[in-house]
Order: C-alpha cells, then structure tokens, then sequence
C-alpha cells in the first residue's frame, strides 16, 4: 500500500509538471477519429487533436481550478473567522447561526445558479465554487476556533492580560493556519468531485482548453463509437481522484 | 413543557426566516448580476413585460425592496413563460420525492447486503471495503453514464431516461444509490467494529451465541446512526438528484432549477431554492433533536 500511495503522489507530480512542457493540442481534420495506437496513444478527438495531450492538460486545469477554489475559500473562511474572534460574543455567535443557515442551501444549487449568471470564465468557476464550499470550511474552521480558544495555555495568557489581538495572531492563527493546510489535502478530492460535477452541468470556462469534467460531458456521446473518446477522461478523472485519496490517507496517517 | 415546546417552534421559525432571507439575498444577487439589455435577459421573443421589468437595470436595494414586496404573493406567481409557479414546484417535487425514496430503498438493500456479506465473509471485507471506497469517490455522473450504457445499451433492460413510468426511475435511482449505499455501507461496518468492544456483545459471545444472533443485535443497535446518517444526507442526496435527474432527464427540482437558470426565472429559482433549502432545514431539525435524545440516553 506504501508504494500505491508514493505512486500516486508521483502521479500528481508528473500532472502537475506535464503542464510546463506539455504542447498544445493541436487541429488536425486528416486525423479525426483515429484509434489508440502507435501514433496517437489515446487516439484522437472529432477534430484530430490528440486525446492524450488534452486528458494530460484537462487534468491540469483541473487540478489547478480546484485547488485556486480552496486556497480562496481557506483565506476567506480564515480572515472571517479572525473577525469573529474579535467581535464580541453575541456578533459571533450570530454569525456562526448565519452559517449554519447557508448550510442548508445545498452546495450544488448556489454554484449552479452563480455559474450560470455570470458570463463564462475561469473567475466564474472559481468563484462559484468558493461560495458552494464556503459555509462547510468556514464551519470547521469555526469549530476548530472554538476549540483552540479553550486551550489552557490561551486561557493563562488572557489572565495574564495579553490582548485578544496578541492572543489571535501569536497563539491561535498559528495553529489554524496549520490545520487549513491539512484541510487543504483533505477536502481537495470533494472540490475536485464537485468541480467535475459542476463542469458536467454546463458551469464552463468558456476556453478553448477542456477541463476533465467538460470533457466527459462533450464526449459522453461518442461512447458507443468511439469509446476511447469518452473513456479516457472518465478515466483520468477517477485517476486523479484515486491519488488525491491516497494522499489524503498519507496526510491522515501523519 | 408549553414553554419549551414554545421556545422551540420559535427557534425553528427564526431558522427558517434566516434561510429566506439568505435564499432572497442570494436570488436577487443573482438578478443583480444579470445585467444587459432586457431581449438579452429575456432570450428574445419569450420575453414579457413582467420579465422587462424584472431585469430592468435598477440598484440592488430597489431590487431587493421590489422583491420582497412581491414574497407575499409567491402562490400567485407566474414565471417568465407565464405558467403558474407553484404547480411547477409541486409537480418537481413529486418526481424528486420518488427518486429520493427509491434511491433511499435501494441504497438500504445495498448497504446491508453489503454489511451481510463482510460481516460473514471476513475473508472479503477489505476488498469490499476497498470497492465501496471506490464506489464512494467516484463521481455520481460517471457512475450515472456507466449505468446507462450497461442496462440501456447493452443489455436492453432499462430506459435511458424519462419520467413516465416508474421503470424510468430504475436506472437513476439505482445511480444515486450505489454511491449511498456504499458510504452507508462505510459507516455502518465501522460503527458494528466500535460495538464488538460493548458489553453486551463480549457478554454475548462469552455465552456462545450464534453468529447470527450477535449480527442482529449489532444491527438493532445501529437503527439510530442509520437514521442519523439519511438526515444528514439529505442535502448530498439533493446535490445526487439535481446530477442524476440531468442526466436521465427527469422534471425534478434539479431538472427545473437548470432550466430556470438557463431562462433567468428568478422566481422559479427563489421558489425551488426555498423548498429545497427548507426540506434540509427539516431533516436537520430531526437530526439535531434525534442526536440530542441519543446523547442524554448514553449520558
């Protein structure tokens, strides 16, 4: 199991570093349709660009889209949470009640409805997919708030008279800036799933680069003739999610 | 007992009063954001003089001010097209309603077939663990797509899609429920591992009761995370269906959000965000009291 899980993180890697050197993929009608094979490992798309160059570059954007979403939504869901620090009791509480009610919108409909109104864009994507993840980590990070302010040692320094300021940025950001960084690992698969869901959905960039959920949408059709076409996104999705739970395993066990 | 009783409903009329407004926020943020000339907005010849001046290019405190104006007269609301919203909803709702319950009964036969057979078979329960896993992280599209190519059209068994009769529902029920099933089949064998350290099995088998027995005592044991657990599901299996009834175009409340938002129907939105937010709102009210009665009863 130790290899699978430094054979995934390696795969991430290698993706991650495809995308420097990886060359566009380029038009050619003469070779449309063509089946894996010597020329073309994945064979090729309706317009002849190689399926193997856009899975590799799909996962990419993904990956990266993913990933731009929930560094967002870990600052924003910090910043606040440092406000709700500050305020007074009650403020906080009622924010943290705010909370718990956009829970209840499920994820899915609030990025649905802010992807489709706003034209398309890498922005729009990112941007409906911090407010779909939002309420979930900024409850977390809240809870761990809440957890992290009882510590002793935080409680002492009160007494002691240190300044709620002082206490935050020098005893409890520290530790919640740590935890974000294992929520990061955590949660990146469920954003990973969700952006794929969303993409899937008609939420786009709008470029001329697929990502791997828009790719299985657009070609879904062609499974019965040319399976390689819908096949090969499906499968470097599921992929990419296998390595990003084996990591998560790793952070897990560390 | 009145009072308490009191003091409850109200706590739970001011939760829903503060998901309204946060769904009549988030709705006229999006009618905000809408902007351009009202052909645009209305996708040319669909358009009505009601749906102009919807969209029509106002600041965000008059759009909120007319729209709140207009709240209470939701049940006489008309979308865009002109049909009356609330038989819309109710027709939505009744096809998510059964895709939500055959998805829950298949999820059910899933997850304990599943549990049955590791808790029998331990020589499969990793490799059944590691399937549900899979299961579990595979995206409900994929799972959808793989569903339809198998009993649609491969084997001829099951439509493609529609929502006619209920032979229809098979395929996206079936869809949404190997993904529950699995995650009920997760959290149940773990919950059955925490039990094998109780009393009352170590007593069991210190009194050499059969496999069987011991297995349906855990089970009984295990009605109240079971529960717990669909409660808290219930927005996953909304985010399930909205995918899956897109896919095997079926006119639920995911189907009919879509289309609102490809029409910009702001009042169709609000109304199907409403229900739906209410609808987990409910389930998590049930949640948080049965939870709260779990805990004073291991207290």
């Amino acid at each position: 199991m130790r290899y699978v899980r430094i054979a995934s993180l390696l795969l991430i890697a290698l993706l991650v570093a495809a995308q420097f050197v990886l060359p566009t993929a380029e038009i050619h009608l003469d070779a449309a349709f063509k089946n894996p094979g010597a020329a073309y490992l994945l064979g090729t798309t309706p317009l002849g660009q190689s399926v193997g160059t856009l899975v590799v570059a799909g996962a990419g954007q993904t990956l990266s889209l993913a990933a731009s979403a929930l560094v967002i939504c870990l600052v924003v869901s910090l910043v606040l949470a440092a406000a709700a620090y500050m305020l007074p009791g009650r403020a906080a509480r009622a924010y943290a009640y705010i909370i718990d009610a956009w829970l209840t919108i499920p994820g899915i409909f609030i990025a649905l409805s802010i992807g489709y109104f706003l034209p398309q864009g890498f922005l729009s994507v990112i941007t409906a997919l911090v407010l779909s993840e939002f309420a979930a980590l900024q409850k977390f990070i809240l809870q761990r708030l809440q957890n992290v302010a009882r510590n002793d040692y935080i409680t002492m320094a009160q007494v002691m008279g240190a300044r709620r300021k002082h206490v935050f940025s020098w005893h409890v950001f520290p530790q919640l800036a740590r935890e974000s960084s294992y929520l990061f690992v955590l949660t990146l698969p469920s954003i990973v799933l969700s952006l794929a869901s969303l993409e899937f959905l008609g939420v786009q960039t709008g470029s001329s680069q697929l990502s791997l959920g828009m790719q299985i949408a657009v070609y879904k059709d062609y499974i019965l003739l040319y399976p390689h076409l819908s096949l090969a996104p499906v499968l470097t999705l599921m992929l990419v999610l296998f390595a990003l739970n084996e990591a998560v395993k790793l952070v897990k066990r560390s | 007992m009145v009072m308490r009783l009191l003091l409850a409903s109200l706590r739970a009329l001011g939760g829903f009063l503060t998901i309204l407004v946060l769904v009549t926020l988030l709705t006229v943020f999006l009618q905000h954001l809408r902007k351009g000339t009202a052909e645009e907005a209305l996708m040319g010849q669909r358009g009505t003089a009601q749906g102009l001046a919807l969209i029509a290019q106002k600041p965000f405190s008059k759009k909120l001010a007319d729209f709140v104006a207009d709240l209470p007269q939701i049940f006489l609301w008309k979308s865009l097209r002109g049909t009356p919203v609330v038989p819309q909803i109710r027709h939505a709702f009744a096809n998510t309603a059964l895709l939500t319950v055959l998805s829950l009964a298949f999820s059910v036969v899933i997850g304990l077939s599943l549990l049955i057979a590791a808790e029998f078979t331990p020589r499969v329960a990793p490799s059944l663990e590691r399937l549900a896993t899979a299961i579990n992280t595979t995206p409900i599209f994929l799972i959808g797509i793989f569903l339809i190519w198998l009993f649609s059209f491969a084997l001829h068994l099951l439509p493609s899609g529609g929502d006619t009769s209920l032979k229809s529902f098979i395929l996206p029920a079936l869809g949404i429920a190997l993904k529950f099933g699995a995650r009920l089949f997760l959290l149940l064998s773990n919950y059955m591992l925490d039990l094998e350290k109780q009393v009352f099995v170590l007593r069991a088998r210190a009194y050499a009761l059969g496999n069987k027995r011991i297995f349906l005592h855990k089970l009984a044991n295990c009605a109240m995370p079971f529960v717990i657990f669909w409660l808290i599901e219930t927005a996953s299996l909304f985010s399930g269906a909205v995918i899956v009834e897109s896919l095997f175009s079926i006119h639920g409340l995911g189907t009919l959000l879509l289309f609102a938002l490809l029409q910009y129907d702001i009042r169709l939105i609000f109304a199907n965000l409403t229900v739906i937010a209410a609808i987990v709102y409910l389930t998590s009210l049930i949640q948080a009291s049965l939870a709260a009665r779990e805990d004073a009863l291991k207290a």
